[in-house]
């Protein structure tokens, strides 16, 4: 009790209010403007953090992640263009019912599902992140290795439908991760001779690069002078009655639930959440014959799903220190550059700043409700600026981000060619996601490899021993061999 | 949009598809080469599990995926998703980013990004001058005044001495 006292008083400071109140609205902007998203977001508020005490920056960053998630939503119901991935499936619901004149009242149901989806998860992540904590405490070394290397091939075996792909892209993390000063035996790896590379390659320069940068230049290829018209961009927000609500408790309570299971394994997301929310929902609603000509269930579905994934994604990262997806591993940088040190020995020894991020989270859900209840119209009017003149302003910042992490202008250049071998690489459907989850895990996996072998005696049989590890070992044997039986069965 | 992922993807993806799957089997051919490079004593004595042990592993995996990956790209039934092609604009974009990049030590951030808040929307098509200046103007001072004055992010000056 006394922690969460000491975690309320470290949050109620005008600094990390004005942080969790600034964060949610750039989230919302940023979640507004199509194809930006949560990473993107993230990057652009990262170099603010680098000054920051902690929990402002951790508040900003939260804020900007689950702003971010909810704003996507608001372009997929006004102009069927979602402004996320994860808001893809409320445009099938929210597009209709927008079309039918109640555009505010389907932002009612939204920003209403959104906010509850993403406080249920906070209570997953309150459940479940000390005893997740509490399970890590058992891992040695060679849990560890095998969860990497299990995060690493669901991050990659999952891209996208680019198994191939993803697992290059993997190895080019991994590899990445490897150039500079070996760990262990202090020898200098693959520095050709550069003094810059032997510190190796900064996450934030390439998360920039890779994310950021190469998102501005191939927008460039979808450039078109086409605004909505204005008329399209008035909405409101009116709340659904409570009667409505009380029929749809069930579909909110079960896409919340779908969100933040699907939230806490490795390389899924919100948008893969959200769709299996929605067909869960279309199987199981008693309106079926509604669904796409704007049902409200749909729309809860979807909302709750993709939020409740906010906090329980952050489960994994911060009991283990092995992110799920992209945006946690920005959040997981970031928590490192503030002197966090993601595992269980931060429940053991921080539980006033974990209690400080459960209470951020609340938070920022709460204001995320005032924010699309208040200001849907406003955010709207951002569409207006036009995308040549955003283009530029974004590049700005995002150098600033790589450039502010350790004051080297060398890093602007590990993003400038990120950046291009990003564009390179998403033109041809390599997944980027896996090229950060190796940089993050590569560190680990080596390490925890290589104690292993030392506690092994360097018999890495002795690693199927474990049975955390086996069961870890089998499963990553079987996401690798699921595609070659999948497509057989589908011969058949 | 059935018609569209029916229809073959055009040549030139295909060809910068093979050439990039080439280029990442390329180096990292070169990068498992110089794992049998010169290593300290120390790293020998270290019961063969040196500083290229881990890369050694990861980068034999890589090379059968990447087998894998050139079976792949150079098979008839190229399984291409992106039918997205580069444009003269976007490397434009690109060289002006190389530009800006370079100018930054040079000129400083602060003139460096007013300059190219001016030169992308102005080479991306726009032509209302004065809304972009003003716009460059503004958001790169309040950008640079917030890092360098309110977060202390010391930010690179230009060579003028003349306080940015």
């Amino acid at each position: 009790m006394d922690l969460i006292l000491l975690a309320a008083g470290q949050i109620a400071t005008p600094l990390t209010l004005f942080c969790i109140v600034i964060g949610t609205v750039v989230g919302v902007v940023v979640g507004v403007l199509p194809g930006l998203g949560s990473v993107i977001g993230l990057t652009m508020v990262l170099p603010f953090t680098f000054s920051m005490p902690q929990i402002p920056s951790i508040a900003l960053m939260l804020g900007v992640y689950c702003g971010s998630v909810y704003g996507g939503s608001i372009t997929a119901i006004i102009l069927n263009t979602p402004g996320t991935p994860q808001a893809a499936a409320t445009a099938l619901e929210g597009y209709p019912m927008a079309r039918r004149g109640d555009a505010d009242l389907a932002l009612g149901w939204v920003t209403t599902a959104s906010t509850l989806g993403g406080l249920f998860s906070v209570l997953v992540f309150i459940l479940a992140g000390p005893w997740l904590a509490r399970l890590s405490l058992q891992f040695t070394p060679i849990e560890y290795f095998a969860l990497g290397v299990f995060a690493m091939t669901c991050i990659a075996g999952v891209s996208s439908g680019q198994m191939t792909k993803g697992l290059v892209s993997g190895g080019i993390g991994l590899m990445l991760a490897s150039i500079g000063v070996d760990p262990v035996t202090g020898d200098m790896r693959y520095t050709f001779g550069s003094f810059q590379l032997s510190a190796g390659i900064a996450l934030i320069p390439v998360i920039v690069g890779v994310f950021a940068y190469s998102e501005m230049f191939l927008r460039v290829l979808d450039l078109s002078g086409d605004k909505p018209a204005p008329e399209e961009m008035r909405v409101g927000f009116r709340m659904p009655p409570f009667k409505h609500w009380r029929m749809r408790l069930g579909m909110l309570l079960r896409g919340s639930m779908i969100g933040s299971f699907v939230g806490a394994l490795p390389g899924t997301g919100a948008a893969t959440a959200a769709f299996i929310a929605y067909s869960e929902a279309r199987r199981t609603s008693k309106r079926q014959a509604n669904f796409g000509k704007g049902e409200p269930d749909g729309l809860v579905a979807c909302e709750a799903s993709n939020n409740a994934v906010t906090g329980s994604a952050l489960v994994p990262t911060l009991a283990l220190g092995i992110p799920g997806d992209p945006v946690t591993a920005v959040m997981l940088g970031a928590l490192v550059i503030q002197g966090v040190v993601p595992g269980p020995q931060l429940f053991a020894n921080n539980l006033d700043l974990v209690y400080a991020i459960f209470l951020c989270l609340i938070l920022v859900n709460l204001v995320m409700f005032a924010t699309g209840a208040l200001g849907a119209q406003l955010f709207t009017r951002i569409l207006r600026i036009p995308e040549p003149i955003l283009i530029g302003l974004i590049l700005i910042i995002s150098t600033v981000g790589a450039y502010g992490v350790n004051g080297s202008t060398f890093d602007i250049w590990v993003a400038f060619a990120a950046g291009v071998a990003g564009a390179v690489l998403r033109c041809l459907s390599y997944p980027l996601a896996p090229i950060v989850i190796g940089m993050v895990l590569g560190p680990t996996i080596e390490m925890s490899l290589r104690q292993g072998l030392i506690l092994t005696d360097g018999n890495i049989l002795e690693f199927l021993a474990r049975p955390i590890a086996t069961v870890l070992f089998l499963l990553t044997v079987a996401i690798l061999t699921w595609p070659l039986i999948r497509d057989r069965l589908v011969r058949r | 949009m059935a018609e569209e992922s029916a229809a073959p993807p055009p040549r030139a993806t295909v060809i910068t598809d093979r050439a990039v799957a080439l280029v990442i089997v390329a180096v990292t051919a070169v990068f498992f080469v110089l794992t049998f490079g010169e290593v300290s004593a120390f790293a020998r004595a270290s019961a063969g599990r040196g500083p290229y042990f881990f890369p050694r592993v990861v980068l034999v995996l890589l090379l059968i995926v990447e087998t894998v990956l050139l079976f792949s790209v150079f098979s008839p039934r190229h399984p291409m998703v992106s039918r997205r092609l580069p444009s003269l604009r976007m490397g434009l974009l690109i060289a002006a980013t190389a530009a800006y990049c370079a100018l930054i030590p040079l000129a400083g951030f602060l003139i460096a990004s007013v300059i190219f808040g001016i030169f992308v929307p102005v080479l991306l098509g726009r032509r209302d001058y004065g809304v972009i200046v003003a716009v460059a103007l503004v958001y790169s001072t309040a950008v640079w005044w917030l890092f360098e004055r309110v977060f202390l992010i010391i930010l690179p000056a230009s060579p003028f001495d003349i306080g940015f």
